[in-house]
């Protein structure tokens, strides 16, 4: 029974907000026309609850109050109605009191309907904080334990190849410097992820240089690389390219998009860096030529409601950081993109606004 | 290919690559980046031991179990899983997993766990022929 009201209640919530204002028209001018007809002995102004809380549930404040007004009237109309047929009340005010009385009521109980709505929604915010947190101690946990893994048993080779060669050694190594990389980007992706869930993060929009965050990032993840053989090509324009935005955010996306890029294609395969200045925006695009994103798995790495614990399970290593990368964008009026195409690659765009004014602010990044 | 005593089944490739180096002094060791991957290998090779992955896009380790649990053949198989997994590892264990190691480990501890695993198993009576009562 419980599933059958929780089936019907999901399908409503699909339909467009127009639709629901429709419905909850046609329940009040049902009700209307049976109390209408029927004597005003039968006391109709209980079943005016039914539109007034369809549209409380479907559509909120305020809408709700609307529709408790418009049953106040269409009561009125039938209570006048009845008068007209079988004869009033002693005097019109006990019309117009009993009017005021059903409308008080309905907005009482429409008020009570809205401040429901809003526990409802406190709830599922906090219940989304909360689940947020624990998604991430579940990948802080498990990105932690591999590298922590990798670390101890790497060490424990280079000691046993004291006498070893040196293309052994320096595999190690490479291995090392890859690794801390990895857990610099984890920690600096988790420090920021865990200021903006407080709302601690204010994003300081300045005078910023494109191609320089861009170069920054790519030498910062230059080791990881290493003999992978992949060709990473940058598309700038030959001359500086100022945006407003904040350098630190921004580098932090960089690092993001060019780490999912090289982690998902393979050797020899291609990362191309483009920024293109627009009219008054400037379009960076990472591209690759990696394993692509299958349609299900971006509308969930894309999507807001979706989880880091999730996403490590669907499509691990795309999580945290791209949680980070949309809402550092967002912070700055930005957003993110993406087209992708399963076995050829994929590309993650986003647009920031052209710097347009005097350059005699002291650059961020030169 | 030689039969391989290990599979190491694991998307983190550095991580994957470094067991592959240690567990290589002493064993014959095979390795798959993901669950397709592992179960491609498996098709052609029988190895003694897999250490499988808990946490792997595509397909989970407990996904890879599950299709194991239908093979008449079933190997060993030792789950690899961090602090948060735990729930997941105890599900393995119901699928048939043999063990499951927790991230962090260190080289000695896997080089004990791989080799006691894979330790024929005792000889009863100590070697000795059985005494048959008169």
């Amino acid at each position: 029974m419980t599933a059958a009201i929780k089936g019907l209640n999901d399908r409503l919530r699909r339909l467009p907000r127009t639709a629901h204002l429709l419905i909850g028209a046609l329940l009040l001018l049902g009700v209307w026309r049976l109390d209408y007809s029927t004597s005003a002995q039968i006391s109709f102004a209980i079943f005016y609850l039914i539109p007034i809380g369809y549209v409380a549930w479907f559509r909120g404040e305020p809408w709700s109050y609307f529709t408790a007004l418009l049953s106040a009237a269409a009561w009125l109309n039938a209570d006048i109605h009845d008068i007209a047929q079988h004869g009033g009340y002693e005097s019109w005010e006990v019309l117009y009191m009993g009017a005021a009385t059903r409308l008080g009521f309905f907005l009482l109980v429409t008020a009570l309907a809205a401040l429901v709505d809003r526990l409802r929604r406190l709830n599922d915010v906090e219940r989304e904080a909360s689940q947020l947190k624990s998604d991430m101690v579940a990948l802080v946990s498990h990105e932690f334990g591999n590298a922590l893994t990798t670390l101890r048993l790497v060490v424990t080779l280079l000691k046993e190849s004291a006498d070893g060669s040196e293309a052994e050694r320096s595999e190690h190594y490479a291995v090392l410097e890859r690794v801390i990389a990895h857990l610099s980007l984890t920690t600096a992706n988790f420090l920021n992820l865990n200021r903006m869930s407080e709302g601690r993060y204010v994003p300081h929009l300045r005078l910023t240089r494109m191609r320089s965050v861009a170069r920054e990032a790519l030498t910062l993840l230059e080791p990881t690389i290493e003999d992978r053989n992949i060709a990473v090509v940058l598309d700038f324009p030959p001359k500086g390219v100022p945006v407003r935005a904040d350098p630190d955010a921004l580098s932090v996306v960089m690092t993001n998009l060019l780490g999912n890029a090289f982690k998902y294609t393979e050797d020899g395969g291609t990362v191309i860096v483009r920024i293109s200045v627009e009219e008054n925006s400037v379009l960076v695009s990472v591209e690759d030529t990696g394993i692509g994103i299958a349609p299900e798995d971006r509308e969930k790495i894309m999507s807001r409601e979706y989880r880091a614990g999730a996403a490590s399970r669907v499509a691990k290593g795309y999580g945290v950081g791209l949680k980070v990368v949309r809402d550092l964008l967002k912070s700055q009026g930005s957003s993110l993109g993406v087209e992708s195409e399963v076995g050829k690659g994929s590309r993650f765009y986003f647009r920031l606004p052209l710097w347009t004014e005097p350059m005699n602010d002291a650059p961020a990044r030169t | 290919m030689e039969t391989p005593d290990i599979l190491i089944v694991d998307d983190d490739s550095d991580l994957r690559r470094t067991l592959v180096l240690l567990l290589g002094k002493t064993y014959r060791v095979a390795e798959a980046a993901g669950g397709p991957e592992a179960l491609r290998v498996l098709e052609d090779s029988r190895p003694r031991l897999i250490l499988l992955d808990v946490a792997m896009p595509e397909m989970s380790g407990i996904d890879v179990l599950r299709a194991l649990s239908e093979r008449r053949e079933k190997p060993r198989v030792v789950m690899l899983t961090s602090h948060t997994e735990i729930e997941l590892a105890k599900t393995a264990l119901d699928l048939g997993a043999v063990e499951y190691l927790t991230k962090p480990f260190d080289a000695d501890y896997i080089r004990a766990e791989v080799a006691r695993l894979l330790a024929p198993p005792p000889e009863m009576n100590g070697g000795r022929p059985w005494r048959v009562a008169p």
